[in-house]
Parts: structure tokens; C-alpha cells; sequence
């Protein structure tokens, strides 16, 4: 570096690894501004990596869920996990580093880890994983986490981009109303489209390369004739507004598509028809045997059923009556179609007996003629021409197709051909029809000539020619049906006012479908020419996407609210697994041949349920989250998921970097950056990798030291602002039925609402999730409105402490932190039971035991709040000052790491080595020559007891540093006629009891820390740093609420025999003068320190005259308990 | 449904708390009849917490903690497990089974485990079936009827009290600089303020000593009149809380089922002759549950009083007989107020002896033999048998002659039973045989004339800062004199004395030897 960086106030670390969140827990405690960046979505599971395990048996994440907890609660803390790190760069400033956050679709804030989205998501991915999981409770942050791939191909490839993924997840679970449900958000034909649809999406299907590509239709089909009905979530739309109508003139597919599209976002829709009933080509161009129309008719009673209205032999006269319309109407969308066939152009077409396909469909549809006999000729050979050639042979007419390709080359789908080859129809391949010849006007043969294959075109289609030589020849037909496809309906009529038909017989419009009559659309057919049915639908529903933009005012929110769940496109498919079973496709079931003739019956039979169920579980779920949203109704009350959470690169500029995975960020350089790993040789310690962590900390703290405002000097006072315990009782009772994840009982409510009737109850409520935002809000709302002085809160959480032990969850953590935050709630005031734990869980297998259990628990706990005790809040005084004792290369490291940092340093030589060499700094005072013989008093005020030169002097400090190692620190003296205790610097290992858990430098004396921990094998600048950012963090940086775990011992019991003494790891405990005296012996008192004290009760356990005591859940609260639990009459 | 059984289940914090909290979590079927506790730390759970569970007719209890090396706090692990054996042995000497009791340690991450531990505990529970302690009956509904402090002041004539202060002036513990007053108490009392909170500490403070009533002049009989007074807080459920957690009230109310059979006598030591049939019975009392539960700090060893007695007894050529389901007689918790459960005990205890057919009962222990001597009969029940203290049948028998005593080495003191000098006015007694002993060295007991102040504590209550005053003084009294053994006359003289002598800043300079008179005559005593 060339020149100095002026860094910005805060530090970005990558990796949260052991080391990575060892510094993330300092300069937390530093209230630094900090970001932790990971991979993994979970820092419990991360931690609790077997190469973690502490010594003493314990994985990580159990050891060390207070700092995990507290980085989460931490709000100068900020977790982006999971989140890949895109690049680093160096700036002016420190570092630029743009993270990816990978997106969860779970907001962290919200989740409850209820389990309900996981037990409703119906996936299940090839590995058995579900795309929504859940790790486990103890999870931080604790939100379940959802996998998602991209689009699946199957729905890319869907013009209407039906979710197949989705609806086949659902019904391979036989959900099958869920699965229609979510077919019907994107196409409103189901039945229909499960028939005749063409089906792009199974071409697409990854599973044809192995065995076979999904029958999605098939399936489709099976979901919407087994769900049918009128669907549930779409009941009767109220239009938003009593406004003018839309309309759409036209009931085709198009019109259809469009017309739902509209309803559903709460306009008033009519749909025009001229014929007699809606439907369109549906209705009058596809064969019944096809498309029953019985089905067709429930389609539209369904899409009725949305709200659309239906005025049928309504013609409108274009373009005439569409000025009408509009005047009307808001908007006018032409949905006519393409109803002309096209012309082969040849000689004879003209005669009787000839007829276009559609021309002809039409009539027989209508009634008009149904009645076609011998010989009849059907030209062409796409799906039309298949339709029309079994309509005709079910009329009993002799049936010919006329076809310009070959057999195997033809366009139509091959299944429609087989089945009319099946049914008998006759296939003369390769001719082209030249003319047609009659006699007095009527038909009597069809002249052809032979074709070839031409040379192939762009798409690769070798269109057939004539094969030159070939000579003509004379095909005799009673009657001949065109049916090459079609063409606008439009060609005669002229262009005026903004009306414009094109050459092809189309209405012009523009690319969003306008036409250039004002409010008047065009989509489908009629703008676009034939299509398939579900191309014409999505074209519907895009130009009705497009008025619902251009009628503004009319935006989003009006009819249903439409989720536009987002899939990362970056995250692509897992591969099909090579070992993956090999299943072949469904093969659907036909009506036989022989029981087709002369009857209309439809000949695909469709799926039963165990084909239909079996099928669909061939999906391989390629988008891992199908995106059915089954999991929204259940997370409803919490809002938790969040399917369009869109996450985008954050840039972030920081001060500091610190890296504790080297893979998080490769190809960074430079002196400045901190780096928290060994290397990758190096022996998986945990104690040197927390070491590391901490001094990257230390060296974080060093470079930020321009910003840090470090106190000095002593004497603040910090006064624990805790509201304390009302006289008056008030008691509010809160039971969070957890989402109902594990079910509520009537009962329950019966009981809270007997509660009421206390006079001191004054409040008494079923709340939905206690935990969430919303929840916190209301239990403080309640506290304050109603005045309550005391709280049962029946949810997960097992104590109201400032305390988290190996068992805390985010979601407890986070309601205390909400409930007790600066709100003037106190912690004393609250009687808590872990309801979920203790209660819920019983529900699903007995409800009657867990209701009694439920009576029981409350009532207790109602009067147990009537007794409970005020927590003592002591007032301390604080030193800033650090002591280092000691020259090793270890403490000097630790000095001048402080000094650097802002922090004021003492030092003194030890016992054995007076003071002869210091760091030079200014921050450092140093006492040459002097030499400590003891270390008394507390964190934030001890006091060093020096030998300096010129006689014995005493020095207080907030905290002290020892350079010397473990053995020879028997210089802690917490009174000082008794002899100076051995302090306990060993780190947990198993089987080897009398150990309290410490993180490496810690001693079991709060605010002492070690320069240089033994049994670590690092190297000594690092313990030093270690040390310093240990001592520097311990330092207060705000007011302690206080705690009601600390011990306090009642002097008038206390014997002053000492046993607590013993007891006690962490000195906690001393003697005073308890001023019984008879001017020879004075009697002694223990009393506690809360500073030091951790509340494992030890020396409750030891007390012979009951002195010593807890203010939360003492003697008699745990009497009482054991009473209610076990004596007759009690219930628990 | 409910479950048959009941099992107190306390759960440490760390370790244990995660693992159950996964089986929680999983829906794990956790067994019915496991009632939760969470506690911060097994090290916390103290015997009398471990114990009380079984006087509410708990039929199992389990304390959970962290696996060794892996306690949070470090001490817990060998806390848990002192608490929890010291308790496993009382549970077998009160014939509940050490089984019924187990410590169980836990990682974190091992919810199977555990599972499997609970599930194993809970069959074997099963398998032994209920507990044979019955449920206590809740307070309010026993047949005791409350008796207004007007008229139990009226009985013990308080009313005579003439307001002189001798009592306060001789009270050891107004001694000790504690603001108590027997003449405040019974001046508050007949002024209709029994229920104020000082009236109702010094009611529990008071030692029931006895030195005002040798005092009074109006021979106001305070001990008998405190007694009741306490048993009116008693009923009114606002009593004092016992030391040592109320340990010991505990276990003596477990003793009031009938169908709890203790067995007590299961570990004499060899060579001790009894016999099934004897005229002599010979009543123990608790000082083998005083030694379990004091091992770990005062390491006392008052049971060696009863197996000394029953040398001496053998010496003089008894066998006596022994009641193996042996019952404490009740004295702590008459004298703690609770006379209700005294006297289930006393007429379970009366029944025994009864049907033992003996004629005469023996006991070294004070309080034993007042309370079976005189409260049993002032409570109805007469006993058929003739009680005598252990002091008595020895000056009785040596006064036959033909005994001889070892010089005892070194200077003694003597420590008086309150019970026997001033209840029973028999101060001289221990006096005669102290004479016998030294006769040939009066000069090595000092300073043992009068009788002395108590112990500092009666019936485990009142323990605290000035009766812990009250024993230094004593023992530097002691010290002072030049003595550096004490011999005591009861069994809780020594407990609490000792106690006294642990203390981190006096240290060893309070340490004096204490033995029992009986044990002193016996490993002195030879026929000459």
C-alpha cells in the first residue's frame, strides 16, 4: 500500500467458520459494525462439523450457541447466509466486496420453523430431499430454506407457462383439487387442454432422454376430469368496480383465456358470441370423439363461474360495431379467430362437392349437414385433416386422405394418425392434388400427381415437389374437403378508421395486440393466423395482460393477489441421475376400433389413478421447488415464505476484511487483509481456530482504532434500566399456538377463557405465532394498553433470562429480545413455560391429555406469576483501564494490540520477573521494575497489588491480561486473608471434571485473561492479539440488564462456613465482614458477585442453612413445582 | 391418559436440556410418567431437592446432567453425583431403594441415548412398582384443628410472665447479639400479634434451649409454649424453611407411610451380639442418615454412638433386640411444628414397640428418649415399655462395680444435651459417669460443672449468622479453657458444632475433637 486507507467504521468476514464467527462474537461485542458471510444457509449445522467436536465431547454449535445467538441478535451484526462472494476488490476506502445472497425464500425475521410449509410441500426430489426443509429447530437463523432451479423446461416450453412441475408433484401426492388449482392459474381449459393440446412441454421433458418423456397431458386430463367442478379457489369474483365492462368478441380459446385472465383481476368481462354457444373452434371444429362436449361445456361453466358473462348469437358486425362497442365497453378485444380455409387454388375447387375443411366442420357442428357417405377424399394431412377424416368416417363415409407428404413425414401428431389409420381410414401419401374434376358442376375425381421430397429448407423440412415426370391421375370421390389450414377471416373487407386486414385476411395490430381502433385489441388467431389451442390462449392472455397496463388505474391488487414466484435462473437442474430407474411412459388407454364406428364415444380413455399417480411420480422434479405455493396458506398468519424474494448483489464497502475461508474469496492480496485460517496442512484445532478468529479481530479493532471511542479512566456507572416488579398484580396470559403446527384444542380456549374470570387476570389470549414481528408487537401492545404487571407466556420459550444455554432457538432468543428490548417489560415479571414443548406435542396423539396438561400448566404457572420475585439490579462502577502483567512476547503482543487500539494499558512485571522491558507506545504505562503479587477484585474493577521500587502500591483497572502461563497464577485473591486461589485456565476435556467451559484465553475469572493459553499450538503474537480483543470486548459498552440467575445469599442465614467458596469455579463468591462480632473473631458473610457469578447454582446445592439462593426459580418456586407435579389432585 | 407412575425428571440446562429438547422436537414418545424440571446446572439440585420428590410420593427421580469434563460450570458433574449417591444410600436405608433415584450424563447431541436411558429407567420404576410412600396429605385438609396463640399462651400461662427480662438476659442466642427476646415474643403473643413476621421469625428462631424456663420466675414454660406456636404457623402454612433445604422434615415425613419399611439396621458392624427376643429394645435413631448426608463436609460420624451403645450393651451382657424397620421418633418434627406427621410417626412407632413385646427400651440419643419418654405420653400415647436412656442403664451397671476406665489423654469439656440436662433434669447423669471416667484425672475435664448453653440448634431450623456466633463463642470458650476435646451427650451436639468449626476464615483455629460420652465409656471401659 502506498498510502494509508481511510477505512471505513466496519468490517466484512467471509466464512463463518469456527475462527470466522470467534471474530464476528468480538467485534460484535465491540459494536462494530460487522457482516458475516457464508456459504451455508445454517451456522448451527455449520459448527456442529464433527471436526469441530470440542475435547470435552461437545460439538461446536452446543458449545458456543451463546455466541451464535448473540450474532444473531446482534444489530450491529448483519448474517448473509447462504451468500456467495462475486469479488473483492481494494479501495480507497478499505475494500469493495460484491456478495451474492442466495435467496432462501424464507425471511429469517418471520419463519417460526413450524414444520407445516415442509409437511405440505408434496415434492419429493430424486435424492428423497424436499426442496423446503427444515434442519432442525435449533437452526440459526432459525427459517426453513427452500431450493430452487431454474425454470423447468417443461413449463419454458409451455406458451401459457403452466407450472407441469408443480401440478405433477401435487397429483403424484393425490392432491388432485391442488394440482387442478394450479393448472387453472395459467390455463382455465384443463379438460380441454389435457385432450387436445399439443403438448410442447413434453418434448421438452429431460426424462425423454431416458425412458420417455412425461405424459403431462395425459395427466393433466386425469387431474381436471377427477377435480372437476366448479374449482374452489375460484369462487364467484365480485368484479372490483361496477365499471363498463370489457369485451371480448369471440369464445374461443383466445377469448376464453382472456376473458378469465380479466375476471380475475376484478374487471367485469363479456365475452360475445355469434353462434348459439360459447366455445369457439372448440366447439365448432373439433371432433366430439376428441373433445366430448360435455367437457367443454363444464370449462366454461367454470370460467363463468369466475365472474366472466357470456352473451352467445350476439354478432358483431366488423368493423362497424366495434366503435359501438367501444363507447360501451372500457376495451374491446377481438378474439374471432381464423375461420377461412384455405385454397389449394387448383382447377374444379369451385365444384359441388368440394368444401373446405373448417366450412364444412362448422355446418356439421351447427346441425346443418350430418350426413356424409361414400367415397369422400380428405386433402391434406395435418391434425385437422386427421380430425376431419375420423369425423367423416364416423359418419360412414368411405374415407381417403390425400396427403403431399409422405407417411412418416407428415406434420400431424403421430398418435392422431394412428388412431385414424386404426379406425380405417385409407392414406394415399406423396400426391398432390392438381385439380378437381366434375360433371354438371358436382365432383367426380380428384386428379393428383406424385411428389418427392424437395430439398430441405432452413427448419430442415423437405416440402415435397412434383416429381416431374409424373403424370396425372384421376382419384374418384363422391366428395372432396380441403384442409390445408386456414386463413383470416378478414380478406374482403376494407381497411378504414384505424381498421387494417392484412393480405393474409388478419387485423394489423401491434406487438401488445392493439389495433388501430382506440381500446380495441386483437389477439389469437385473428391477429396471428392459426395456431394451436394453447398458443392461442397465451396470446389471450398477453393482450389482456396488456389492457389491464393501458387501463391504468386498474393496476395490480384489484381481483386475486397473484404471487409471481421468482426461480434463480443461475441455478440449474441437478443432472438426471445416471443410475435413475428405468420406467417407461404411460401409455394411455383407447377405446378398441371396432366399438368407434358411427358414434362420436372419445377414444383416449385417460388416466385411472393409479396410472395418473404413478406417471406423475416419473417427474424428476427438475426445479427442485415445484412453486405450487401449497406451503402459502399454511404460512399465512406468519407470512414467512416468500416465493418473489428477489435477491440482489450487494456491494458492499468496508473498512476491514477479514477472511476465515480462504475458498469464500480467492485471488485477494495485500498486507490489510486479515486472514483467520491456518494453513491447509495444518491440524483442525478448534481452540486455534477461535484463536485466529479472535485476533483477526484484534487486528480488525487496531485498524479501525480511528473511529473507535474508547472509554477511559472509570467511574460510569452503568444502572441496569430494568422496570422492576409492580406491586399490583395484573396478570396477562399469552399462549402461542405455534401456527397451530402441532394443532390447538377447543379446550384450550375454554380454558383461557375460564381464566377471565379471576379478578387479576385481565388478560387472556390464544395468540397465532408469538414470535413473529407481528406477534412481539401485540404481546408489548397488550402489555402497555392494559397495564399488566405480570406475564404467563406459554410459547417455546423456557426462561425470561438474559441467558442463552445450549438449548435456546432463534425464535426464543428473538421474542425475549423483542418482548424485553427496550420496552420496559422486565424479565422479572414473567412466568414462562415451553408450551410447545410440553404440551403441543402431545396433541396430535392424545387431545384430551393434552388439554388437562395444558389446565395444568397455566394454572400453575398463573400462580406462580402471582409470586414472583424482583431480580436485584446492581449498580456497578467500571475501569477501562487494562492491566498487562507479565513480559512475555505473548503480553507484549496483548499491550500494544490494546495500546493501539485506543485502549490505556498498565503494565507490570510478574511475580517472579519485575518490569525491565515495555513497548514503546503512549497508550502504555509501564511500572519498571515493578512486580504483582496479587490480583484482587472484579471485571471492571480490580485491583492489582504491585511491589514497585518504592514499597507496595495498588492499582485499579476494568481488566487484566496475564502473561505467564496457567501454572503459575495462583495469584487471584478474592479477599485478602484468605490465600490466593489457583485460577482455572484449562480448557474442557473429557472425562476430566472441574473444568467450567471457557473460550481459549478466558480464565473462569470474568475480565482476567490469559496472554498465553496453554496447549495451543499457534504462535504467540496470536494469543497475544487474542488476549487483548478478549479484555477489550469485555470492556462495557452499554447497561446490563439485570440477572436474575446470579446467586444472592440472605446474610442472616449465611454461616460464613465457606462452602460456596469451594463450590464456586469462578470465584464468584467472597467473604465480608458480616459485623457480628466480639471485638475478636469477626463473623464472616458470603456475598456474590454478579459480575463473576454464572448462575449454575452450585453453591445452592452446598448451603446447609438455605442463605444461598436464586431470585429465579429458588427453593420455593422448585418446591412448588415438585408439589403441583406430583401431589394428588395436581395436574401436569 | 395420566400415568400410573410419577417421575421428577430434573434437567440440566446444557447438555441433557438439547438432547431432550431434539426428542421434544421429534415428537420422541417420551415417557408419561416423566414430569420435567429444568434446572441451570445438576449441581444445583441439592439432597433435599433430590429427596423431596419422594416425600410427595414421587416413585422415581432422575437428575440429569452433562457427561464428565463437559459440565458448563465445571463443578457439576461431581456435585450431582455426591448429591445423588449420598441420597441413592438414604433411599436405601429407608428401604425405598437406591434404584428409585438415578443421575443420568448427556452430550448435546445424543437424544437417542437419552431416550433410551428415560425408557429403561421408567421400566425398571415399573417393575418396582409404586413407591410405598404415600401422597402427604395437603395441610388444610388434616384433622388437626388450629388453635388460637391466645390459648395456647393461656395453657403455658404466659400469661404470669412478669415482664422481668431474665430470660432474654440468660438466652444464648440474645447472647450471640441477636435482637430475639423470649419476653418480646410472649408479650407479643398475649398482645394478639402471633401473626407479625418478627413474632413468627423469633417463634422459629428460638432453640427451645430451655435456659429461660430454668430462669423464669413465674416458671413460664417457653419451650412447650414455642412448640405449639409453631405448630400454629405449621397449620397456617407459614412456618420457617428448615436448614439443609428441609432435608431432613423431608425424609422423616417419608417415614409416616406405613408401608415405607425401613432398614435400618443392615450394616453392624461384626461381633455385635442382638437378639430377636429380648426384654431390652434397643431404639437407634438417625444418626446413620446424619453420617450419609454430612460425609462430604463434616465427615461426623455419629452412628458409631449407636454401635458403642450397643457394645456397652453387650458388655453388661444384653442382647438386645432391634426394630428392623426402625422409624425416627418424630422429635424434629414435632419440634419444627409439623405435629400432624409426628404423631402418624409416633403411633406407627408406638404400634412397633408394642408388638415387639419388650420391656424396656434403650436409646443413647437425647431427643430419643425425651420424645419417646415424655412427648409420646403427653401425645396419648402410653407407652407400654419402660424407656431408658443410655446413661442411666451405664451408671446403673457400673455402679455394680467390678469396672474399670482407661485414663483418657488429654483435656475434655463437656457439651450438655438440652434435651436430657434441662428437659429431663438430668444434668447430673452424664456428670456422674463423666466423674467415673476421670476419676483418676479429674483434672483433664475442665470447665464441665454447669450445665452448658446449646448447641446452637434444634430440630434443623433457626440455623443462621448468630447461631453460627453462638458456637464460635462456645468453641473458643472451649479452646480457652485449655480443653481440646469435647464430649457431647447428643449426636447433633457434634453436627453442629462441627459445622461451626468449617469455616474458611477461622480455620483450624476453632478445630477441637469431639466424641460422644457413650463411645468415650465404651473404648475406655474394661472389667477390672
Amino acid at each position: 500500500m502506498k498510502q494509508a486507507k481511510n477505512r471505513l467504521h466496519n468490517v466484512v468476514i467471509l466464512g463463518a467458520t469456527p475462527a470466522g464467527v470467534a471474530a464476528a462474537n468480538k467485534l460484535g461485542e465491540l459494536g462494530v459494525p460487522t457482516i458475516l458471510v457464508d456459504k451455508e444457509a445454517d451456522l448451527d449445522r455449520k459448527l456442529s462439523d464433527d471436526a469441530y467436536r470440542l475435547a470435552s465431547g461437545v460439538p461446536l454449535n452446543y458449545a458456543n450457541r451463546p455466541g451464535l445467538i448473540r450474532i444473531l441478535r446482534n444489530s450491529n451484526i448483519r448474517c448473509l447466509m447462504p451468500a456467495q462472494v462475486r469479488s473483492v476488490r481494494h479501495s480507497q476506502q478499505g475494500f469493495r466486496v460484491q456478495i451474492d445472497p442466495q435467496p432462501t425464500y424464507v425471511d429469517p425475521e418471520r419463519c417460526t420453523l413450524c414444520g407445516r410449509c415442509v409437511e405440505v410441500c408434496p415434492v419429493c426430489g430424486q435424492n428423497g430431499h424436499q426442496p423446503i426443509h427444515i434442519e432442525s429447530r435449533m437452526a440459526l437463523p432459525g427459517r426453513a430454506v427452500i431450493d430452487k432451479r431454474r425454470e423447468p423446461l417443461c413449463q419454458a416450453n409451455c406458451p401459457l407457462g403452466v407450472n407441469v412441475q408443480g401440478y405433477m408433484a401435487l397429483t403424484a401426492a393425490g392432491r388432485y383439487e391442488e394440482a387442478l388449482e394450479v393448472i387453472r392459474r395459467d390455463n382455465v381449459l384443463p379438460a380441454i387442454c389435457g385432450r387436445i393440446c399439443t403438448h410442447p412441454c413434453e418434448a421438452a421433458c429431460r426424462r425423454s432422454e431416458k425412458d420417455g418423456a412425461l405424459a403431462i397431458r395425459d395427466i393433466k386430463r386425469f387431474v381436471a376430469d377427477r377435480a372437476s367442478g366448479a374449482p374452489k379457489a375460484a369462487s364467484k369474483a365480485v368484479p372490483a368496480n361496477g365499471g363498463d365492462p370489457i369485451a371480448i368478441i369471440g369464445s374461443g380459446p383466445t377469448g376464453l383465456a382472456a376473458a378469465a385472465d380479466l375476471a380475475r383481476q376484478g374487471f367485469p368481462v363479456t365475452v360475445y358470441e355469434r353462434e348459439k354457444e360459447a366455445g369457439g373452434l372448440l366447439r365448432y371444429g373439433i371432433g366430439p370423439h376428441r373433445l366430448p362436449r360435455k367437457i367443454l361445456d363444464e370449462e366454461l361453466a367454470a370460467i363463468e363461474a369466475e365472474g366472466v358473462r357470456f352473451v352467445t348469437g350476439h354478432e358483431v358486425a366488423m368493423p362497424e360495431g366495434l366503435a359501438r362497442m367501444g363507447r360501451d365497453h372500457r376495451a374491446v378485444i377481438v378474439t374471432t379467430g381464423s375461420w377461412a380455409d384455405r385454397n389449394l387454388g387448383v382447377e374444379g375447387e369451385s365444384l359441388k362437392g368440394v368444401e373446405g375443411c373448417l366450412s364444412y366442420l362448422n355446418r356439421f357442428y351447427r346441425g346443418d349437414d350430418n350426413h356424409v357417405s361414400g367415397r369422400v377424399a380428405v386433402i391434406g394431412d395435418g391434425n385437422a385433416a386427421f380430425d376431419l377424416a375420423r369425423v367423416l368416417n364416423r359418419q360412414g363415409a368411405k374415407v381417403t386422405m390425400v396427403s403431399w407428404f409422405g407417411r412418416d413425414e407428415i406434420p400431424a401428431d403421430a398418435d392422431e394418425a394412428q388412431a385414424a389409420f386404426e379406425e380405417g381410414i385409407e392414406f394415399r401419401e406423396r400426391c398432390q392434388v392438381v385439380g378437381f374434376s366434375g360433371n354438371n358442376g358436382s365432383l367426380k375425381a380428384v386428379q393428383v400427381r406424385a411428389t418427392q421430397p424437395g430439398p430441405a429448407d432452413a427448419d430442415g423440412i423437405a416440402w415435397p415437389v412434383i416429381v416431374p415426370e409424373s403424370r396425372t391421375e384421376a382419384l374418384a370421390f363422391e366428395r372432396a374437403f380441403v384442409a390445408i389450414g386456414q386463413t383470416g377471416a378478414y380478406s374482403d373487407m376494407p381497411s378504414s378508421n384505424g381498421w387494417h386486414v392484412s393480405d393474409r385476411g388478419l387485423i394489423a395490430s401491434d406487438e401488445f395486440g392493439r389495433s388501430g381502433m382506440a381500446g380495441v385489441y386483437v389477439a389469437g388467431d385473428a391477429a396471428t393466423g392459426a395456431t394451436s389451442v394453447v398458443k392461442a390462449m397465451a396470446d389471450g392472455r398477453r393482450v389482456a395482460g396488456k389492457v389491464v397496463e393501458d387501463l391504468s388505474g386498474w393496476a395490480a391488487g384489484h381481483g386475486q393477489r397473484r404471487i409471481v414466484a421468482l426461480r434463480p435462473e443461475t441455478q440449474d437442474f441437478d443432472p438426471v441421475p445416471e443410475d435413475l430407474p428405468r420406467q417407461e411412459r404411460t401409455v394411455m388407454p383407447e377405446l378398441p376400433v371396432e366399438r368407434r364406428q358411427v358414434n362420436f364415444n372419445e377414444v383416449a380413455l385417460g388416466f385411472d389413478e393409479e396410472q395418473a399417480r404413478s406417471e406423475a411420480a416419473r417427474c424428476l422434479q427438475c426445479g427442485s421447488c415445484a412453486q405450487c405455493l401449497a406451503c402459502l396458506p399454511v404460512c399465512e398468519v406468519n407470512q414467512a415464505i416468500c416465493h418473489d424474494e428477489e435477491t440482489e448483489t450487494i456491494l458492499e464497502n468496508t473498512g476491514v476484511l477479514i477472511v476465515a475461508d480462504p475458498e469464500m474469496a480467492p485471488g485477494i492480496r495485500g498486507d490489510d487483509v486479515i486472514r483467520a485460517y491456518g494453513p491447509p496442512a495444518a491440524k483442525t484445532d478448534v481452540h486455534a481456530m477461535m484463536l485466529r478468529g479472535f485476533s483477526a479481530a484484534a487486528r480488525a479493532m487496531v485498524l479501525l482504532k480511528q473511529h473507535g471511542m474508547r472509554m477511559k479512566g472509570r467511574g460510569i456507572s452503568f444502572v441496569p434500566p430494568d422496570a422492576g416488579l409492580d406491586r399490583n398484580v395484573r396478570i396477562g396470559v399469552f399462549a402461542c399456538r405455534c401456527n397451530d403446527s402441532l394443532g390447538w384444542s377447543e379446550g384450550m380456549d375454554a380454558c383461557l377463557a375460564q381464566l377471565n374470570t379471576q379478578e387479576d387476570i385481565v388478560h387472556c389470549e390464544a395468540v397465532p405465532s408469538a414470535c413473529t414481528p407481528e406477534g412481539i408487537q401485540h404481546l408489548v401492545d397488550a402489555v402497555r394498553d392494559q397495564g399488566l404487571t405480570r406475564l404467563v407466556l406459554a410459547s417455546c420459550v423456557c426462561c425470561p433470562l438474559n441467558f442463552v444455554c445450549s438449548a435456546c432457538t432463534d425464535q426464543r432468543s428473538r421474542l425475549k429480545q423483542g418482548l424485553f428490548e427496550g420496552t420496559d417489560i422486565s424479565r422479572s415479571m414473567v412466568q414462562t413455560i415451553n408450551l410447545r414443548g410440553e404440551v403441543l406435542r402431545h396433541l396430535a396423539k392424545d387431545e384430551a391429555l393434552a388439554v388437562s396438561l395444558f389446565e395444568g400448566i397455566i394454572t400453575r404457572s398463573v400462580r406462580r406469576a402471582r409470586k414472583l420475585l424482583p431480580f436485584p439490579a446492581p449498580v456497578r462502577n467500571y475501569n477501562f483501564t487494562t492491566a498487562v502483567i507479565g513480559q512475555t512476547e505473548a503480553a507484549r503482543y496483548a499491550a500494544l494490540t490494546l495500546a493501539r487500539a485506543g485502549f490505556e494499558v498498565l503494565m507490570f512485571g510478574s511475580a517472579k520477573h519485575p518490569l525491565d522491558e515495555t513497548p514503546d507506545h503512549s497508550h502504555i504505562f509501564a511500572f519498571d521494575g515493578s512486580s504483582v503479587q496479587a490480583v484482587g477484585g472484579t471485571i471492571g474493577n480490580f485491583q492489582i497489588h504491585t511491589e514497585c521500587g518504592d514499597g507496595p502500591r495498588t492499582f485499579n483497572v476494568g481488566g487484566v491480561i496475564l502473561g505467564e502461563k496457567s501454572r503459575n497464577i495462583a495469584i487471584y485473591q478474592h479477599h485478602v486473608d484468605l490465600p490466593g486461589v489457583k485460577v482455572q485456565a484449562r480448557m474442557q476435556k473429557d472425562q476430566v471434571p472441574g473444568i467450567p467451559y471457557m473460550y481459549p484465553c478466558a480464565t473462569s475469572i470474568a475480565g482476567l485473561f490469559l496472554a498465553d493459553p496453554p496447549g495451543i499450538q499457534i504462535s504467540k503474537r496470536t494469543k497475544g492479539e487474542a488476549a487483548a480483543v478478549m479484555s477489550a470486548a469485555a470492556m462495557p459498552n452499554g447497561p446490563r440488564q439485570s440477572r436474575g440467575f446470579s446467586v444472592v445469599i440472605d446474610k442472616t442465614l449465611c454461616r460464613g462456613c465457606g462452602r460456596c467458596l469451594k463450590a464456586c469455579p469462578y470465584q464468584a463468591i467472597s467473604l465480608t465482614i458480616n459485623g457480628l462480632t466480639d471485638n475478636k473473631k469477626p463473623g464472616f458473610t458470603a456475598v456474590v458477585d454478579d459480575a463473576l457469578c454464572k448462575g449454575c447454582g452450585n453453591c445452592i446445592s452446598v448451603c446447609p442453612s438455605n442463605a444461598a439462593d436464586s431470585p429465579f426459580r429458588d427453593q420455593v418456586y422448585l418446591e412448588q413445582t415438585l408439589e403441583e407435579l406430583l401431589m394428588a389432585g395436581s395436574r401436569s | 391418559m395420566q400415568a400410573e407412575f410419577k417421575i421428577v425428571l430434573f434437567l440440566c440446562n446444557w447438555g441433557p436440556h438439547a438432547a431432550y429438547q431434539a426428542l421434544q422436537d421429534q415428537g420422541a414418545d417420551i415417557p408419561m410418567e416423566i414430569k420435567m424440571v429444568r434446572i441451570p446446572c445438576s449441581g444445583r439440585i441439592s439432597k433435599a431437592l433430590l429427596f423431596k420428590p419422594f416425600e410427595m410420593g414421587a416413585d422415581g427421580v432422575i437428575l440429569l446432567g452433562c457427561t464428565p469434563g463437559s459440565c458448563r460450570y465445571g463443578t457439576g458433574t461431581a456435585s450431582a453425583l455426591e448429591n445423588s449417591e449420598d441420597t441413592r444410600q438414604i433411599l436405601d436405608l429407608l428401604g425405598l431403594g437406591r434404584e428409585r433415584l438415578q443421575l443420568g450424563n448427556f452430550l448435546p447431541d445424543e437424544p437417542e441415548a437419552l431416550l433410551d436411558f428415560l425408557n429403561d429407567f421408567t421400566d425398571r420404576v415399573r417393575r418396582m412398582g409404586k413407591t410405598p410412600v404415600a401422597a402427604p396429605v395437603a395441610i388444610k385438609d388434616q384433622p388437626y384443628s388450629e388453635e388460637a396463640p391466645e390459648a395456647i399462651a393461656a395453657r403455658h400461662d404466659v400469661f404470669a410472665c412478669q415482664d422481668c427480662g431474665k430470660c432474654t438476659s440468660a438466652c444464648s442466642l440474645a447472647l450471640a447479639g441477636k435482637p430475639f427476646s423470649p419476653r418480646f415474643v410472649a408479650t407479643e403473643v398475649i398482645a394478639g400479634h402471633a401473626d407479625r413476621l418478627q413474632v413468627r421469625e423469633s417463634v422459629n428462631a428460638c432453640l427451645t434451649c430451655g435456659v429461660c424456663y430454668d430462669r423464669c420466675p413465674s416458671a413460664v414454660n417457653f419451650p412447650e409454649f414455642i412448640k405449639e406456636m409453631r405448630a400454629y404457623y405449621h397449620h397456617r402454612e407459614v412456618g420457617g424453611a428448615p436448614a439443609h433445604g428441609g432435608f431432613f422434615q423431608s425424609m422423616m415425613r417419608a417415614m409416616t407411610s406405613e408401608t415405607v419399611q425401613p432398614k435400618r439396621w443392615q450394616n453392624l458392624p461384626e461381633g455385635i451380639r442382638t437378639s430377636k427376643q429380648s426384654p431390652v429394645l434397643f431404639f437407634g435413631g438417625c444418626a446413620s442418615y446424619f453420617d450419609i448426608f454430612f460425609r462430604k463436609f463434616l465427615g461426623v460420624e455419629t452412628e458409631r454412638i449407636l454401635e458403642d451403645s450397643l457394645r456397652l450393651l453387650n458388655f453388661f451382657d444384653v442382647e438386645p433386640m432391634l426394630m428392623e424397620n426402625e422409624r425416627c421418633c418424630g422429635h424434629d418434627l414435632l419440634w419444627s411444628g409439623d405435629r400432624e406427621n409426628f404423631l402418624r410417626l409416633a403411633k406407627l412407632n408406638a404400634q412397633a414397640i408394642a408388638d415387639s413385646g419388650a420391656e424396656e427400651i434403650i436409646t443413647a440419643c437425647p431427643e430419643c428418649y425425651h420424645t419417646l419418654a415424655t412427648e409420646y405420653a403427653r401425645h396419648g400415647l402410653e407407652l407400654p415399655v419402660k424407656v431408658t436412656h443410655m446413661h442411666a442403664f451405664l451408671e446403673r451397671e457400673i455402679g455394680k462395680g467390678a469396672v474399670a476406665f482407661k485414663t483418657p489423654e488429654g483435656r475434655f469439656t463437656f457439651q450438655d444435651a438440652c434435651r436430657q440436662s434441662r428437659f429431663n433434669g438430668e444434668a447430673e447423669l452424664p456428670r456422674k459417669l463423666l466423674k467415673k471416667m476421670f476419676a483418676k484425672t479429674p483434672d483433664a475435664l475442665v470447665d464441665a460443672q454447669a450445665p452448658t448453653e446449646c448447641c446452637g440448634n434444634s430440630a434443623w431450623i433457626g440455623c443462621d449468622a448468630f447461631s453460627k456466633q453462638m458456637q464460635v463463642q462456645r468453641l473458643e470458650r472451649v479452646r480457652q479453657s485449655g480443653s481440646d476435646k469435647m464430649i457431647t451427650a447428643c449426636p447433633k451436639c457434634q453436627i453442629h458444632l462441627r459445622c461451626a468449626m468449617e469455616d474458611a476464615m477461622h480455620g483450624d483455629d476453632l478445630r477441637v475433637e469431639m466424641m460422644d460420652l457413650t463411645s468415650a465409656i465404651a473404648r475406655s471401659i474394661y472389667w477390672a
